[in-house]
């Protein structure tokens, strides 16, 4: 039987995220800046986003590989960094976008499009608190049976099908289906 | 050849195979031996081959989480039908920090011994061995080959090996001790 293992740590208010908590659906996706299939799934996210509006809340953990992927800690960094200017999701939609020229000047270019202080910005980038969250959300992934990345939790179970937006939203529909019909039940 | 999967209780048989255990060196047919890790757990990784994506990502998670696996003084061996040639560029490649051991010749024994070698694809399957530090399975998964198993119930397992058991992490029974050099 296929295990479909629980998220450890639930959706909470320390998490980054982009839509309401109460949403009938939460997609949680723990993701690695320099994944080429998170990158391809970014775009499949925003579209879901897009889509659902306010019936889905999308959340993202880091999830770095960091042996593999030289400069997946220090983008994960960074975007916690930006969110203290409160541009996280911009940081995130940047660093995705450019994931074939990542570097440390890729990085600082993005700070800069995106009209951050960099003074701050540079001074937070060092800020051990940043690397410790990091490390929260890589191990509650390991916990939680994240296989890999991006790997995707919907409702709070690990979601093992293909991550396409034909895929997702066949399942996001089917939940949005039995919820209204619990609704409906009640 | 009978292949089930060896539950916990039974003893895990030894193996002497050869691996990556020096792979920044030209000597790659170093062999190595269950035995070599009495007094402490390990961790047996059957996987059907190098390169194949799944296989990758698995182990760079195993990768990304050793000092989980140190904590609870554990050392992992990877175990599939390529040969030791595969083994290195696939471990070079991937950036991996614990042996890979080539169940090569002749094929496949390792894996049909703890019950886990799949005569239609001719690899072994994927599957998970935790051994006590006694040299018996303490705990043992046959996970589908296209679904990657993550650690989590790994490490659930490993943490219900009392820790006064093992022995420190890097001495075998012999008292030598036993360094895994990372690749370059």
């Amino acid at each position: 039987m296929l295990h479909s293992p629980k998220l450890k740590i639930a959706p909470n208010e320390s998490d980054h995220r982009i839509g309401a908590l109460k949403a009938p659906v939460t997609i949680v996706e723990y993701g690695d800046f320099e994944s080429p299939q998170c990158a391809a799934a970014a775009v499949i996210f925003d579209e879901l986003i897009s889509t659902y509006k306010s019936d889905l809340c999308f959340i993202y953990r880091h999830f770095p590989l960091s042996s593999l992927h030289r400069m997946a800690e220090a983008a994960a960094i960074s975007v916690e960094a930006a969110d203290q200017q409160l541009n996280f999701w911009g940081m995130h939609r940047l660093l995705y976008q450019n994931q074939i020229i990542l570097s440390p000047e890729t990085i600082d270019i993005i700070a800069v499009t995106l009209a951050l202080d960099m003074e701050t910005f540079n001074k937070d980038l060092r800020r051990t608190e940043f690397a410790e969250r990091v490390q929260k959300d890589f191990s509650s992934g390991v916990r939680s049976g994240v296989n890999g990345t991006p790997s995707v939790y919907l409702n709070g179970t690990r979601y093992n099908g293909e991550i396409t937006f034909a895929a997702l939203k066949n399942a996001i529909d089917n939940m949005l289906k039995s919820t209204s019909e619990f609704e409906l039940f009640y | 050849m009978e292949t089930t999967l060896l539950q916990p209780g039974q003893l895990a048989p030894n193996f002497n195979l050869p691996g990556t255990l020096q792979a920044t060196s030209i000597e790659t047919h170093q062999k190595i031996s269950l035995h070599d890790f009495r007094g402490m757990p390990v961790v047996l990784i059957f996987y059907p081959g190098d390169w194949n994506p799944i296989c990758g990502d698995q182990l760079a998670l195993y990768n990304e989480i050793l000092p989980t696996f140190k904590e609870h003084r554990a050392r992992l061996l990877g175990i599939s039908v390529d040969s030791v040639w595969s083994h290195l560029a696939f471990s070079k490649n991937n950036n991996l920090h614990y042996p890979l051991l080539s169940d090569f010749e002749p094929k496949g024994s390792v894996a049909k011994s703890y019950g886990v070698y799949d005569p239609l694809q001719g690899t072994s399957s994927r599957a998970l061995f935790v051994v006590n530090p006694q040299g018996q399975i303490h705990w043992s998964c046959l996970f589908p080959t296209g679904i990657n198993p993550g650690a989590d119930r790994l490490l659930e397992a490993l943490e219900l090996i009392p820790k006064q058991l093992c022995r420190s992490p890097f001495i075998a029974e012999t008292g030598t001790e036993v360094v895994h050099a990372p690749l370059s």
